[in-house]
């Protein structure tokens, strides 16, 4: 059951449309709040990773994707599983090791799936969604489907033996699916330019024959854009693309993180880019939506995050009754 | 405030007259609580654990393990905080005095002591020879003491075989030809009782062990009761590593039936290895004997002295289950037989 | 009589022609026939489609097979020599084990791991071990041991039916050779997680799995002829572990020998040695349990070293001997 809203095509193409865009840029944005809420009043176990500042490309890839496509998405997972459609309820009352979240509390911040919407689930393996993605892929080509699968992953996974295996197969078999890797500038602290010879990552394409195109990935409008085209390649047999969607994350690599590595000079100056106000000069340019318009859509996602955490904060805690059988799927 | 209170060898059953006293758990100058085992007796139908009446300190020991004592006799003094009263015997310990207790006790021990020349010691007590689990388990059953065993395992273990080879040991034979005898000159002395028997088949009572055991109690008890009798007292016979034991359950039917069923399982589980609360050995009225567990259809019920009843439970190939009821036509006429095992019949 | 090969192609053949789903890939497995011949003849049957030769990648593929099942396939992906597992051991043991448990129970991974294992081949450390025990130690993992050609054939159609990832080890040496019994024809199942008396006897219990049921069998025969008698339970899944047929059996024989090719310090044997030492049958216990295991060794090359690393019908034989003849 895919969200009445789900919205496919150009974030620029209607008053609809950029609505949809901003409406999920603002409910991941709104999301990462008050997870980092949550998390500081102890309701929250273990870690959390917040994408706050790279909320353009999962909106505008997931906007080029119908609800049949698949995603694979990686420990900083949550704007992926909003963009695709999940429901936010479900998607906090995991965070809350509620009973009703997406995994019955069993995953976590870092393993969201959502069969409904196409997701097949956030991955704590750096590089681990590389793969499968593709093998979801090789299952769309054998099963005729003309389904598209897309892989999210950051710039760190582009150095794991994962990314490398795959994209050759995902190469050499055509497979219709679209190497998403959202550049950071840091993998934990490890910075891009320490970690890579390169200037564009999305040159790592060309040493499998695999176009590679590198895009701002604060501008949802060139995110969505690359990823239509790379989707249609793929949905016409024309095989995989790397996209590059260059970004920075606001926030550290998790809780703990001292940002040690950066200074403040260089997170201010990104914060100038942010994708939010940038779409927003956008969509006034182009004269879509009013000032009120655009502020109702901001309240709309304030208020539907809000709703999420009421009613998943009142939800029955997860039982650890079922575990055990929880571990296999019964025989069919 | 202190009191002086003399333990003494404990009357264990009827027929008791002397015991073994196998070891002691404590030592002169002692604390003990109440409950805590002082010594442990042997005879011929039981082990016993004697336990401390009441708070205190052991002062004297008065005889030595292995020592065979009448009923009555002295085996330690320990000074209590409370003033032990004990209305444990059927008959009271007459033979010790007041007089007895209070001055001469530092006499008795050289009376009664009798020497043996292998002395059970505390510190030996709980010390068991190594043996593979299924020789502990196969001696148990058998009445072997592991401890009489010549291991040939490795590192001197006693192994299965060994136990298969073993003679039963000969404390234990001599209790169990003992307890045989005790048997059939109680029977033997009913047998010229008038008395007749009734067989009637019925359904089986679904359930475990001992739930099966603890219903058929209290539903046998409650049709005794119903015939008139007030003071009852079943004896169930168990088979235990000294032959029969017959732990008596007092008013069952008084009972509700799950402390009665952890009754049961409390007392099988003793009496297998030889030990029935005292307050358990005397008073039945009357005795079951189930054969159900051995598949066997029935035997003839027999009277134990001083019992107007004997009930027998078997069971044949199709699951159906017999009830034989022997009465004491002295007590019971043949109408008052049918109707008692009738309505046993209709309450199960 | 099939063997080994025979009956695991058998099975594949069987499976692939009921489900539409089914495919298998892996290195070499299209027009060479697999490194040891399992899917000769495969390719030309099932074409390229559904026989699909990978590129050297076990990472890769093995991690395409987990998405391929998550989207309503049902690989069976081969590895060259069960070694090369490690390679693959992420996507095998933290996607494959975990995602239906770990991400809610929505998705399931039915895919199957075919690989070879064990020694006797002189292919030296990287290419002989024994890997089953690194696989029983991940929860979400089935695995399954077969030691004859027959089981073989019925556990893999059922592995293939199964909706978890399923890791299948066949004992290399055992792919030339025909069991004791005949394959049975069509398309009989045998369920995973049901363990097998392979022999029935009353004064030993031998628990083995692979190859070391056929040794175990030697070593029963052998006994027979001195008057003792061997059962031999060979539980064919050792994850998730049947103990009932062992309890059932070591309550009957009082003794315990389990066998395995594997290096002693770890393994599924250890398990059925605790859960036996801690079960209700320990009180039947008439001998200390013996193992009978691989050496805590890589394997080694030269054919006289490669054979002392590992349990051989002598090792066996001297173990239940001293067991039964020692402890009467």
């Amino acid at each position: 059951m895919a969200p009445k809203d789900l919205m496919i095509g150009h974030p620029l193409s209607s008053k609809a449309h950029a609505k949809h865009a901003l409406l999920y840029m603002w409910k991941i944005r709104k999301f990462e709040d008050a997870v980092e809420d949550l998390f500081g009043r102890g309701m929250m176990h273990g870690t959390m990773h917040l994408s706050v500042g790279q909320e353009a490309s999962p909106t505008g890839v997931c906007m080029a994707l119908k609800i049949t496509d698949q995603i694979t998405s990686t420990h900083r997972g949550h704007g992926h599983c909003i963009a695709k459609g999940a429901d936010l309820t479900r998607m906090i009352a995991e965070l809350l090791g509620k009973e009703i979240g997406y995994c019955g509390g069993r995953g976590g911040s870092m393993h969201i799936a959502d069969v409904e919407t196409g997701n097949l689930g956030a991955n704590g393996i750096v590089a681990g969604g590389i793969p499968i993605a593709t093998g979801a892929a090789l299952a769309s080509k054998l099963q005729k489907n003309e389904n598209v699968v897309v892989s999210f992953f950051g710039d760190g996974a582009l150095n794991e033996g994962a990314f490398h295996e795959a994209a050759n197969m995902a190469a050499i078999w055509k497979l219709p699916v679209v190497f998403v890797c959202e550049n950071n500038k840091y993998g934990m602290s490890n910075s891009t330019e320490k970690a890579f010879a390169l200037e564009n990552l999305a040159d790592r394409g060309l040493g499998y024959g695999i176009p590679g195109v590198t895009v701002d990935g604060n501008d949802v409008v060139a995110v969505y854009e690359a990823a239509e085209q790379a989707v249609q390649r793929a949905r016409n047999s024309g095989g995989p693309t790397l996209i590059e969607c260059v970004t920075y994350r606001w926030k550290g690599h998790s809780r703990s993180d001292k940002n040690l590595y950066r200074t403040k000079e260089e997170i201010d100056e990104w914060k100038t880019k942010e994708p939010i106000a940038k779409f927003m000069s956008l969509i006034h340019e182009k004269n879509l939506l009013t000032q009120e318009e655009m502020d109702a859509v901001q309240q709309q996602a304030t208020d539907e995050i809000i709703a999420a955490v009421n009613e998943s904060v009142k939800a029955k805690a997860a039982d650890p009754a079922g575990l055990e059988a929880a571990v296999f799927n019964a025989v069919m | 405030m202190s009191f002086k209170h003399t333990v003494v060898m404990p009357k264990m059953s009827m027929t008791m007259e002397t015991g073994e006293l196998i070891g002691f758990h404590v030592s002169e100058g002692q604390e003990v609580k109440a409950g805590d085992v002082l010594f442990e007796v042997m005879t011929d139908k039981i082990d016993m654990e004697v336990e401390a009446p009441a708070d205190g300190k052991i002062e004297k020991l008065l005889a030595a393990p292995g020592a065979v004592l009448e009923i009555g006799k002295p085996v330690l003094i320990m000074e209590t905080q409370t003033q032990v009263l004990s209305f444990d015997f059927d008959e009271p310990a007459t033979e010790v005095s007041e007089a007895t207790i209070n001055a001469s006790v530092a006499e008795v021990p050289q009376q009664v002591v009798t020497p043996e020349p292998v002395a059970v010691t505390p510190a030996n007590i709980n010390k068991s020879p190594k043996s593979v689990p299924a020789a502990r388990n196969l001696a148990a059953d058998k009445g072997i003491n592991l401890q009489t065993i010549n291991p040939t395992g490795p590192s001197n273990t006693i192994t299965y075989e060994d136990v298969l080879n073993a003679n039963v040991d000969p404390a234990i034979a001599k209790r169990q030809q003992a307890n045989k005898e005790l048997i059939a000159k109680g029977i033997a002395a009913t047998l010229n009782i008038p008395q007749t028997s009734f067989t009637r088949s019925i359904n089986k009572l679904a359930g475990s062990h001992a739930e099966w055991h603890a219903q058929l109690l209290a539903k046998w008890a409650k049709t005794l009761r119903s015939f008139g009798q007030t003071e009852i007292g079943i004896a169930l016979i168990i088979e235990s590593k000294y032959g029969s034991a017959l732990p008596v359950f007092k008013n069952p039917d008084q009972l509700d039936l799950a402390s009665l069923i952890q009754l049961v399982e409390i007392t099988t589980e003793q009496a297998k290895i030889g030990k029935v609360p005292l307050a358990m050995l005397n008073g039945a009225t009357s005795t079951i004997f189930d054969l159900t567990s051995y598949s066997m259809t029935s035997t003839k019920p027999v009277l134990f002295p001083n019992q107007t009843t004997g009930l027998t439970v078997g069971i044949d190939s199709n699951g159906v289950l017999s009830l034989s009821l022997t009465i004491d036509l002295r007590a019971l006429d043949f109408y008052d037989g049918a109707i008692l095992l009738d309505r046993l019949a209709g309450a199960i | 009589m099939l063997t080994m090969a025979e009956a695991v192609r058998e099975a594949m053949t069987i499976a692939m022609e009921e489900r539409p789903e089914v495919f298998l890939m892996g290195e070499d497995v299209g027009v060479y026939g697999g490194a040891f011949g399992v899917s000769a003849g495969m390719y030309e049957k099932f074409g390229a489609d559904r026989v699909i030769d990978t590129p050297i990648s076990e990472l890769g593929y093995i991690g395409a097979a987990v998405g391929a099942a998550l989207s309503g396939m049902r690989p069976i992906a081969e590895i060259q020599f069960s070694d090369f597992s490690a390679q693959a051991m992420d996507q095998i043991a933290n996607q494959a084990a975990k995602i239906h448990f770990m991400l809610g129970g929505a998705l399931h991974v039915p895919m199957v791991i075919r690989a070879p294992q064990g020694s006797g081949t002189g292919a030296a450390a990287q290419h002989s071990q024994i890997v089953e025990n690194w696989f029983t130690n991940v929860p979400g993992l089935k695995v399954v041991v077969p030691s004859n050609p027959a089981d073989a054939k019925g556990l893999l159609l059922s592995a293939i039916d199964d909706p978890n990832p399923v890791v299948f080890l066949e004992h290399k040496l055992l792919y030339k050779t025909p069991g004791w019994e005949p394959v049975p024809e069509g398309n009989a199942r045998i369920p995973l997680g049901v363990s097998r008396v392979v022999r029935t006897g009353k004064d030993l219990t031998i628990v083995a799995t692979g190859i070391m049921v056929k040794k175990s069998l030697e070593v029963a025969d052998k006994l027979s002829a001195e008057g003792i008698e061997v059962t031999v339970i060979d539980p064919r899944t050792i994850s998730p572990l049947d103990m009932s047929t062992t309890f059932e059996s070591v309550d009957l024989t009082g003794r315990l020998l389990v066998v395995q090719e594997g290096p002693s310090h770890g393994g599924f044997i250890n398990e059925v040695i605790a859960q036996v030492a801690g079960s209700h049958v320990f009180g039947s216990l008439k001998a200390p349990i013996k193992k009978v295991a691989g050496l805590n060794i890589p394997i080694p090359y030269a054919p006289q070293l490669e054979k002392a690393a590992v349990p051989q019908v002598e090792d066996i034989y001297a173990a239940a001997n001293e067991i039964v003849k020692t402890w009467r």
